[in-house]
């Protein structure tokens, strides 16, 4: 992990969170931008209810059924071209990924939004390898720059005001003129894009983390069968004791190690990292057609 | 969603009353026993024989705090406790959400348990709910003058869909004009043991809550659970308020002789006689 667990401090972090006036004055967005946005989303969307149950239900399935899901969509991929590794621990996973830059001899990983990554500390290890990991979602850079982890799943870094991108920026970006004005959030993400842009094109390997992946090709299909292993943070039914929600959790483990299954260019000839994975036997993933979108 | 015609109440006006379990709610009990009351006369009207069994708490503080041996133990003694009711309405969100909606996920692996878990949940309603949807009250003879602003509490909202049927109810009261009341279903940051267990996060989401209340302009503020309310009645008299939070039901009986909630008796009857 990247971050420290911090719950056992938590009445006093809130403490100080709550009298952080910065802070506060960033959280004050967080009705405007996405309650109201929400709110107004919803309202063009009258099925939405439904969908999100309809969700909901194909995700808990997919839990239940998830050997069968990943080996199904393990295949598929195989037969695009792709290698898939399943990594028991965070640790495999990072040492997947090492192993996979140092073949390639990368140096620099440019990086898509990933809360795997973040959970199972890539960045950390990257570095400590040599290897200069590039965060090229907008908030993901700007708390890259800080040193801090993200503060929420879809918007890390909902807990900073503009201005203290603006220094951020003035900090880290050296080229960057004194008197340029950072004032607006469009000259953020301009200079934010422009130094982002020649680290896309130097990078030597992406990494992304999937937030769906389906066996089943195509967006339109409906089959309530459709799998789509979900990419989130904690496993749904932690809180439950019954045998089944101990193997749903033993099952979500392994989702969660295999979305470190990263969509690399060159992935590895070979996979030990489960039982399943023989020595020696072909490692599969990633389907080919990804790296046209990376 | 559940079937809202356990009994067709519409079909057959000539059958004998059902038979409604009132699950009266601890803090109801305990603090605010006039909403109890006002529960009984909105389903007597609506034509219900009210029954109120002994019971307990709904187990709720328990389950959230994780005691799932303890939930189970309440949970069973509750669901052969109103055995022999038709349904079971509380006139709280949160209580009926747990009832309607947790207890089956509680016996959910014991497949005894669970099919009596299931019919019991089935037969729970939220009150002002139930009077709409089920008994298809579509107004109430009731009087109130003046702004009301009333609050979504989470767990009706959010576990049962109680949105619509309090408003729609409270525009049959004569004299009242409901005012929109912004970011009403938002927390109120009372949560039950939340507020025990993290009351300076709890009183800054309250604070809010209060401030959006007080921006509303509204003298009184309704809602459908007692926490809430007492939560925000709290926050609001420590901030020198004076608007009066009362229980939705207390308006919809007509039955709000009570001083507001928090507000002493001597104060109700110095500041003249209350709604």
């Amino acid at each position: 992990m990247t971050g420290t667990a911090t719950a056992s401090h938590f009445k006093q972090n809130a403490h100080a969170a709550l009298q952080d006036a910065a802070l506060q004055k960033a959280l004050q967005h967080v009705r405007a931008n996405f309650i109201d946005k929400r709110a107004k989303a919803v309202a063009r969307l009258p099925e939405f209810d439904a969908l999100r149950d309809s969700a909901r239900d194909i995700k808990d399935h997919t839990l239940a059924n998830l050997d069968l899901y990943l080996e199904a969509y393990e295949a598929k991929v195989v037969a695009a071209g792709g290698h898939v590794h399943y990594a028991m621990t965070a640790k495999d996973g990072v040492d997947i990924v090492l192993k996979l830059c140092r073949e390639r001899g990368a140096k620099a990983v440019t990086k898509g939004k990933s809360m795997i990554a973040e959970e199972i500390g890539l960045n950390a290890a990257l570095e400590a390898a040599g290897i200069d990991p590039i965060e090229t979602d907008l908030g993901e850079y700007i708390i890259q720059l800080r040193g801090e982890p993200p503060s929420h799943i879809i918007a890390p870094a909902v807990h900073l005001n503009k201005e203290q991108v603006a220094e951020d920026f003035r900090r880290a970006h050296r080229d960057l003129p004194g008197d340029r004005d950072l004032s607006q959030p469009v000259q953020l993400l301009t200079e934010a894009r422009g130094i982002l842009r020649d680290k896309f094109l130097s990078a030597d390997i992406g990494v992304t983390g999937p937030i769906s992946s389906s066996p089943r090709p195509g967006p339109r299909s409906s089959s309530p069968t459709r799998a789509m292993a979900t990419s989130r943070r904690s496993c749904p039914r932690s809180t439950s004791s019954s045998p089944r929600s101990k193997r749903s959790c033993r099952r979500w483990r392994t989702l969660r190690n295999c979305c470190a299954c990263w969509r690399v260019r060159r992935p590895a000839r070979t996979c030990r990292s489960t039982p399943r994975c023989r020595p020696g036997r072909v490692a599969r993933a990633i389907p080919t057609g990804r790296r046209n979108i990376m | 969603m559940k079937d809202l015609a356990l009994i067709d109440i519409a079909q057959n006006p000539g059958r004998a009353p059902i038979r409604v379990g009132l699950f009266v709610t601890c803090l109801v009990d305990l603090m605010r026993p006039s909403i109890g009351f006002a529960a009984v006369k909105l389903l007597e009207d609506a034509g219900c024989r009210v029954h109120v069994p002994s019971q307990t708490c709904c187990g709720q503080p328990a389950y959230n705090s994780g005691d799932r041996a303890a939930t189970k133990q309440i949970a069973r003694q509750n669901i052969a406790a109103f055995e022999d009711c038709d349904y079971v309405v509380a006139p709280s969100g949160s209580c009926a959400g747990m009832l309607a909606k947790h207890y089956p996920e509680l016996f959910a692996g014991e497949p005894e348990l669970a099919g009596k878990a299931n019919a019991f949940a089935a037969k729970c309603f939220e009150l002002v709910s139930f009077l709409v949807d089920v008994l298809k009250v579509t107004k109430v003879s009731a009087r109130f003058e003046g702004e009301v602003a009333y609050h979504d509490s989470c767990s009706g909202l959010r576990e049962l869909g109680v949105f619509s049927q309090p408003r729609q109810l409270l525009a049959s009261v004569e004299g009242l004009r409901l005012v929109e009341l912004n970011g009403a279903d938002v927390c109120c940051g009372f949560g039950g043991t939340f507020a025990v267990k993290y009351g300076e996060i709890s009183d800054a989401i309250v604070a809010q809550k209060t401030s959006n209340i007080l921006a509303s302009g509204a003298p009184t503020l309704l809602a459908g659970d007692l926490g809430c309310l007492m939560n925000m009645a709290g926050k609001l008299q420590r901030q020198g308020s004076d608007v009066a939070v009362r229980h939705v039901a207390e308006v919809l009986a007509g039955m709000t002789e009570e001083p507001a909630i928090g507000a002493s008796r001597a104060a109700a009857l110095s500041a003249g006689a209350p709604n």
